[in-house]
């Protein structure tokens, strides 16, 4: 799930699960502008920080391209998993890239890695409550009187816990929004940039953001690096400087929806400066062009309510062979996109290339995020009918007609997990994947219908 | 040419054989005979063809043949079918010409014309052409084509670009391509045109829901040369143009869905120019002529002899595409010459086809509740208070659907019964419109969402009418909205039809009753024709279902049914065992 590994890798650095390696040889300022290539970390599938996307790279992509750029390089990037903390981290320590963009730059975090080095901070992630449009709320305190939905575990989560106010846990920060986008719980205290990303790929008008100040909330991050050539510090701290004051870190935020604004601000604290010697030249070099535009919630309102909702409905509930878009998988861009565009020829979705850009297809999806789910069971089904109806209707985007799974989702009849497991997952989604939690629309008992009934599926096969 | 000459005694003992058999017709298998003026003028004297849409220019639907009749059409079976090649909804109605059949196929990214032997369905050739890959909206959530245009050695087929292309009926091969508009606005043919004296008249669908102009244009059948042209929606300064708010006309709508009918006593052509655009009618303040209204118009010239407008400022996609059957109309011992239709908001009109005059306007379902009835005097609908929603409020419950009480599929007129067959639709529906509404060239311009209700069990009827009246002789109930079940009259005494739930039918054109049904499990998408070839008769049809179809009812549960049917293009030829 998109940001939610930033999330936990972070979490899990905090409380010191990394240990250390042992550094080979990463590059020095000098062998980067001399090769004009500098390598840094990232996770192909974790927007709205990092992605492997060409248009939606994310934003620390983004500003370590910026400051390749500055330094006179091209960034080039090893895509790394980062469920593991201390698989994502072993990378830089052995040199396998020279830069990893997106680390707290924290004392719980620094310090557990002294072989490392941060560049100055260039973003202070905050917090911030998602809340309806219509409710007024200034500040953390109007939380007391609110079910907050959070992450269960999360900064927000403990910080409401402290302070006694009632919350409703959820396995990840895309679930909590989600909870509010539906109506399930009035608010949710979460990481900003996430918020903002939800936010920006659902568009759900009937909600906003509130920052939250507080400095417990916060924490800066900036760019990790091996100790090796302090040439290096100097150079990408006068890198991100030289991009503050162009706006074009501030400009990659606000492409990705992250909040930005000044109050409460607490400046990124720059690690160590005095250590470093001042040395270094970096050329100067323009930022890359910005290559994409973000997606226009109106243009995909118009777009799809003109041109779609003959089959897919206007609620995108879709029907029969044409498929739910309700609860579009995050992760699923791509296919959404390449089927919008080509076309399904077999089951009567006309192509829209030539016709629609990629750009709007994005659109499209933006809006399409935003479609409330609805489930079509006629009354009196019997509680076995309901689970085929329901299967039939969510299950299927992405586990396939026979739950035998799709590129998007593994094999249902392949699970080896207990029913209990099963239903857990069904209600709360699994962490970390595009499996989205379904509590809102299905009881547990439904869930394990649903489970007889993929279970009868894969005996039928 | 003596070789020519000795053929001429054994074609008039074919005539001859057909007059005494009063049968199935000769119609020799083989070579192609030209189409002339002459024979499409003169359709009604080869009753084993059908050579045109309607297959009389008077937009009958009607076949004399009468070997299938009431008393052996349960012993129909299928006698050959083929696979069209296409999916989804496929709306051709077969053409032929003395033993060879022309059927065409449509999806993104083809058009598709095959000819066929009309006995055994042997291809003798294939025609396939691209459409563009930046064909607009519209054409690409209904890309359909209903059929060929036939004239001498051509078959005009119209396609998704908006262009007129002739090939040679022997060959396929193309003769000749006329561009009618720019199909980057969002016009395309869907229809084929109507031939009358060396003219094809034709309009383009897409303006409706795209927000463009509408246009009718003649072109000379022989070229593809345009000869006249007329726009739908005249611009400010125009008669008319002064009934679009602003500069709405500007996206004014008015679609030629579907190919005019013609009389050719006073050389007049009968257009129905369908709905205005967007479907929101605050947009568009105003009576917005001509969208909504028959247009009469002279044949050679393309002047407009008189209109007349169903519904003024449309706010329900209550359009006008439907064929206004020329016929006579009897009342007080008193013959009036006509034009009849069955109109989607559910009022059937007669016309005196020389003035436009209203002879008898009347409800011809149930579920009519927009409007109380017709003005009399003004020719006006009486409007019900509360049926025009406002945009981003409440959707409004409405009788009918704006599927209409019918659909685009023919209905039939058999001079003998003296009825008019209807396929007719009882559906409702909520209806609202978007917040706001935006153009954008090359997309669908029209602002509404809506969900279909079902007020009984059957969502719909093949109804019989008396022309004269009005009245309802009989129906016949279906479960599902007959939305693309066309219908076809014959000399038999028979009405056929296929359901949505893919029931192809035959019922007694004088009592409804069902004489003949057979699963054919594939969607209604239009109407069976029906030809003779050696003496054969046979009803062909095409089908291939809708995936739009849930769009259109999902909300209906009563209608989930219909949900999981396939709809490949399927061409089925039924007829009498040897």
């Amino acid at each position: 799930m998109s940001g939610v590994r930033t999330t936990l890798l972070f979490l899990s650095l905090l409380v010191g699960l990394v240990g250390s390696g042992e550094a080979r040889q990463a590059k020095t300022l000098a062998e980067i502008t001399s090769t004009g290539s500098v390598t840094a970390c990232a996770d192909p599938d974790n927007l709205p920080f990092t992605s492997s996307d060409a248009q939606w790279p994310g934003y620390d992509v983004e500003v370590i391209r910026a400051v390749a750029a500055e330094l006179g390089a091209r960034a080039e990037f090893k895509w790394i998993g980062t469920r593991s903390a201390r698989a994502a981290m072993r990378n830089l320590l052995e040199g396998e890239c020279d830069l990893f963009p997106g680390l707290p730059v924290a004392p719980g975090f620094t310090e557990e890695y002294p072989q490392l080095a941060f560049s100055r901070a260039y973003y202070t992630m905050r917090h911030v409550v998602v809340v309806g449009t219509g409710r007024p709320l200034t500040g953390l305190a109007d939380l007391r009187g609110l079910v907050t939905a959070v992450e269960a575990l999360s900064a927000g989560d403990l910080f409401l816990l402290q302070r006694g106010y009632p919350r409703r846990s959820y396995r990840t920060q895309e679930a909590a929004f989600r909870a509010v986008q539906s109506g399930e719980t009035p608010a949710a205290l979460l990481w900003a940039p996430l918020a903002g990303w939800f936010l920006t790929r659902s568009s759900a008008v009937h909600l906003r953001l509130v920052p939250v100040s507080d400095p417990d909330l916060a924490v800066a991050f900036g760019v990790a690096f091996l100790k090796r050539d302090p040439a290096l510090k100097h150079a990408l701290d006068r890198a991100i400087e030289r991009l503050e004051a162009r706006g074009a870190i501030e400009g990659s935020l606000r492409r990705y929806g992250v909040p930005v604004g000044r109050a409460g601000a607490r400046p990124g604290p720059s690690i160590e400066p005095a250590r470093w010697v001042a040395a270094g030249n970096p050329l100067v070099t323009p930022v890359a062009e910005v290559r994409s535009v973000p997606p226009d919630f109106e243009e995909g309102r118009t777009i799809f309510q003109e041109n779609c909702a003959e089959c897919h409905r206007s609620d995108g509930r879709g029907g029969g062979s044409v498929p739910r878009l309700q609860q579009y998988p995050f992760g699923a861009e791509k296919r959404f996109i390449e089927t919008v565009l080509n076309g399904r020829n077999s089951v009567g979705m006309p192509p829209w290339g030539g016709l629609l850009t990629e750009a709007q297809v994005r659109s499209v999806l933006a809006y399409v995020r935003v479609l409330v789910p609805t489930l079509d069971i006629p009354a009196g089904a019997t509680p076995a009918a309901q689970a085929r109806l329901i299967f039939g209707q969510i299950c299927v985007t992405c586990h396939g007609r026979e739950g035998a799974g799709t590129r998007l989702a593994p094999s249902l009849q392949a699970f080896r997990g207990t029913d209990e497991e099963f239903v857990e997952a069904v209600l709360d989604g699994r962490p970390g994947t595009a499996m989205a939690p379904f509590k809102s629309l299905v009881s547990v008992e439904m869930a394990q219908q649903i489970r007889q009934y993929v279970r009868d599926l894969g005996r039928l096969n | 040419m003596a070789a020519a000459k000795r053929w001429i005694p054994l074609s008039l003992l074919g005539l001859l054989l057909l007059l005494v058999a009063g049968g199935a017709g000769a119609g020799p298998a083989g070579e192609w005979t030209p189409v002339t003026d002459d024979r499409l003028l003169n359709a009604d004297r080869e009753p084993h063809n059908w050579l045109q849409y309607y297959r009389t220019h008077n937009g009958w639907s009607h076949s004399p043949l009468k070997q299938i009749d009431t008393r052996n059409v349960k012993k129909l079976q299928v006698k050959w079918m083929m696979s069209l090649g296409e999916l989804g909804e496929q709306q051709s109605f077969p053409m032929i010409n003395n033993g060879i059949m022309i059927v065409t196929a449509a999806n993104i990214p083809h058009n598709t014309v095959y000819a066929l032997e009309a006995a055994t369905g042997r291809l003798l050739w294939k025609w396939t052409r691209k459409t563009p890959e930046d064909l607009t909206a519209f054409a690409r959530i209904h890309p359909q084509s209903r059929g060929v245009a036939l004239y001498e050695n051509t078959v005009i087929v119209p396609t998704l670009d908006a262009k007129l292309i002739a090939l040679d009926a022997k060959t396929g091969k193309q003769v000749w391509e006329a561009t009618t508009a720019d199909y980057k606005d969002g016009y395309y043919l869907n229809s084929p045109p109507l031939v009358a004296k060396g003219l094809l008249i034709t309009g383009p669908a897409g303006p409706g829901e795209m927000g463009i102009r509408g246009w009718a244009a003649a072109f000379e059948a022989k070229t593809g040369k345009e000869v006249w042209r007329f726009s739908t929606v005249p611009e400010p300064g125009q008669p008319g143009g002064d009934t679009w708010a602003g500069d709405s006309w500007q996206r004014g709508g008015g679609s030629i869905w579907l190919p005019p009918t013609y009389d050719a006593g006073t050389d007049t052509v009968f257009f129905g120019a369908s709905n205005p655009s967007p479907f929101i009618d605050s947009v568009r303040r105003g009576d917005n002529l001509y969208t909504n209204s028959v247009l009469a118009v002279d044949r050679a010239t393309g002047k407009l002899k008189w209109y007349y407008q169903y519904v003024p400022n449309d706010a329900w996609d209550y359009d006008t595409m439907n064929e206004h059957t020329v016929l006579t109309i009897k009342q007080n011992g008193k013959e009036i010459p006509a034009i009849l239709s069955f109109q989607k908001p559910g009022f059937m009109y007669a016309l005196d086809r020389r003035d436009g005059k209203l002879i008898y306007a009347k409800k011809f379902i149930k579920n009519v509740d927009w409007a109380e009835g017709i003005d009399m005097k003004t020719g006006r609908p009486i409007e019900a208070a509360g049926k025009r929603p406002v945009m981003g409020g409440e959707k409004v419950p409405i009788c009918p659907a704006l599927l209409g009480g019918r659909n685009w599929v023919p209905s039939s007129y058999n001079p003998e019964t003296g009825l008019v067959y209807v396929p007719t639709m009882e559906l409702c529906m909520k209806y609202g419109y978007v917040k706001e509404v935006k153009w954008t060239r090359g997309l669908a311009y029209v602002g509404v969402s809506w969900d279909a209700v079902m007020q009984g069990e059957n969502a719909g009827a093949i109804r019989a009418y008396n022309p004269n009246t009005g009245d309802i002789v009989w129906e016949h109930w279906v479960k599902a909205p007959p939305i693309h079940s066309g219908i076809l009259s014959t000399g038999g005494g028979l009405v056929f039809f296929q359901t949505m739930e893919g029931q192809f039918k035959a019922l007694d054109a004088k009592t409804g009753k069902v004489l003949y049904e057979f699963n054919a499990g594939n969607l209604a998408s239009t109407g069976p024709v029906s030809y003779a070839v050696d003496g054969k008769q046979y009803v062909a049809v095409v089908v291939g279902g809708k995936t739009r179809i849930r769009g259109w009812l999902g909300a209906e549960r009563k209608l989930d049914h219909l949900l999981n049917m396939n709809f490949n293009g399927l061409l089925m030829v039924y007829g009498l065992p040897d």
